[in-house]
């Protein structure tokens, strides 16, 4: 193992291999995509694939890491700067960036072996979930939303594990026909969405930590699903009651649910 | 699933049509549907969602943006479903149609 | 670069029909259909489905560790012809660590393998070997050269993301 990663030779002799090997993708290079793509790199992941057609605007410098003044006024590409970020950090690492909507580059992000969603709606995240239990990738998916209690902002948060075979987000709960209704309905009004660094911080880590025991299995426990909740005013991480009933495989997808379909 | 009888009543307008199911949604792919006079493809592989999806009771999608006399709102784009990119118009139809009563109703957006 | 992926279920049923006793052969066969979709970087092949030969499918050989018919080279054929599927032949080496193709393995699928791509040319055909812990896989098609491609890549998905090549 190199210098670089024996503080992490805990997670077992050939984890430092393991992630190197490993081909990870994140859709989404804004406040959550940016501080993932940051721990990723320092974990040793060596091949990384962005989604993000978005360039850096001046009302995402308060959470996007990586992001600097100068990139606002370059309108430099989210992905550019997760990139540039991501080889600063393991210039052995090979970074592919595709500064368009997932969804038009789709046949790369087949190659990925795990995909973290950091998107802001439920139907962008329904349809990368469609599409990545085709081939057989875990998808881990984090998100953070800002509402009134009693006329006070409470911020919660979720990272969620969606396991071919094991339970998707339909089956968690995660994803309903109302939750869908509801965010169509508020099309063109929602605005942009509250967001704070240190929140995404939290959950982005959480889901790192996810990212490197499904890679890694280093601590041999059994897991077909995970769904954590962060409330954020709190403090708080706790594991959501949806985990214990939900079932134990797949209620939405078959098991011959795989590959590209024929219509 | 979508009644046989579903399909061979849209088949007029696309001979066609079959029915296909992704993630326990049922849909009805209408390859090279023909579109109202005036658009741009005229014929295009489409999509019918004719249950809730989205918010929206019942949806057309499209292979690809058509231009049309009418100028929508298209604001669905490159939603992926069977592994490929589809569009759909900011368009309500009501429920309780028959299937091509539906269809036609969709597609009466992009008619004058 | 070829990619073989499947879930952790799929291989643990496949080493559970090869780990069967024959009445007479050394070992148990089997067949591996997979989906095959093209990334950027080559091919991903998606194991869905596997299918043992069946107990009077066998040959009685000697001379190799197990050697099946006709008809069951036609299952394998059928199977590639009407599911449009990448069919891997699949079987088992007794030992731990990263397997690799024996001469008669490499002698038999010199002949098995056209059969395949025969039938299915547009799609990959391979070998699998497994062994007690890890797996390796061989392919061919046409759109590879003649003495076909290792898979560089084989995972399996389930509790956690096992490298088996």
């Amino acid at each position: 193992m190199t210098d670089q990663y024996t503080r992490q030779s805990f997670l077992g002799a050939k984890s430092a291999e393991l992630l190197q090997n490993a081909t990870v993708a994140i859709v989404g290079l804004g406040g959550g995509g940016s501080h993932v793509a940051q721990q990723l790199a320092h974990v040793g992941i060596g091949r990384m694939l962005l989604f993000d057609p978005d360039s850096l605007e001046l009302s995402n410098l308060n959470r996007l890491i990586g992001g600097t003044a100068a990139d606002v006024g370059a309108s430099t590409e989210k992905v550019e700067i997760a990139r540039r970020m991501f080889v600063a950090i393991n210039p052995a690492a090979e970074v592919h960036t595709y500064a368009v909507q997932w969804q038009l580059a789709a046949d790369a992000l087949r190659e990925a072996d795990v995909v973290i969603s950091c998107l802001d709606s439920y139907a962008a995240r329904q349809d990368l979930e469609v599409s990545v239990r085709r081939f057989l990738t875990p998808l881990i998916d984090i998100g953070m939303d800002v509402h009134l209690v009693n006329e006070q902002p409470h911020m919660t948060g979720q990272v969620i594990v969606s396991v071919p075979g094991g339970p998707c987000f339909r089956c968690l709960g995660f994803l309903t026909d109302e939750n869908l209704r509801q965010e169509a309905e508020l099309y063109g009004a929602a605005g942009g969405r509250p967001q704070v660094v240190w929140s995404n911080g939290v959950l982005a880590s959480v889901a790192v930590g996810l990212v490197v025991e499904l890679l890694t299995g280093w601590q041999r426990r059994r897991f077909r699903a995970e769904y954590l909740h962060f409330d954020a005013n709190e403090h708080v991480i706790t594991r959501s009651p949806r985990l214990e009933y939900a079932p134990k495989q797949c209620t939405h997808f078959a098991a011959d649910f795989v590959g590209e379909p024929v219509l | 699933m979508i009644p046989e009888a579903h399909i061979d009543e849209l088949r007029a307008l696309c001979p066609e049509a079959r029915a296909c199911t992704e993630a326990g949604i049922d849909y009805v792919f209408l390859p090279s549907l023909r579109l109202p006079a005036g658009c741009n493809p005229d014929v295009v592989d489409c999509l019918l969602c004719m249950g809730a999806r989205d918010g929206y009771e019942s949806r057309l999608f499209f292979a690809g943006v058509a231009n049309s006399p009418t100028g929508r709102n298209w604001n669905t784009q490159n939603v992926r479903i069977f592994e490929r990119n589809w569009f759909a118009y900011s368009w309500r139809v009501p429920n309780g149609l028959r299937p091509i009563e539906l269809l036609i109703g969709h597609l009466k957006g992009l008619r004058l | 670069m070829i990619r073989l992926r499947m879930l952790t279920t799929l291989v643990d049923a496949i080493r559970a029909d090869l780990r069967r006793p024959h009445p007479f052969a050394y070992e148990r066969i089997g067949f591996l259909c997979c989906k095959q979709s093209s990334v950027p970087s080559g091919y991903l092949l998606l194991g869905y489905r596997y299918v043992p030969i069946e107990d009077d499918r066998y040959l009685r050989d000697k001379s190799v560790g197990a050697s099946f018919d006709a008809t069951a080279i036609r299952t394998g054929m059928q199977l590639a012809l009407t599911e449009e599927a990448s069919v891997f032949h699949v079987h088992v080496h007794k030992h731990a660590g990263v397997p690799r193709m024996s001469r008669v393995d490499t002698r038999e699928m010199q002949q098995l393998m056209p059969c395949f791509v025969n039938v299915c040319p547009e799609r990959l055909h391979g070998a699998l070997v497994m062994s007690v812990d890890r797996a390796y896989a061989r392919v061919w098609g046409t759109a590879l050269e003649t003495s076909g491609a290792d898979v560089s890549r084989i995972t399996s998905v389930g509790d956690h993301i096992k490298v088996l090549s």
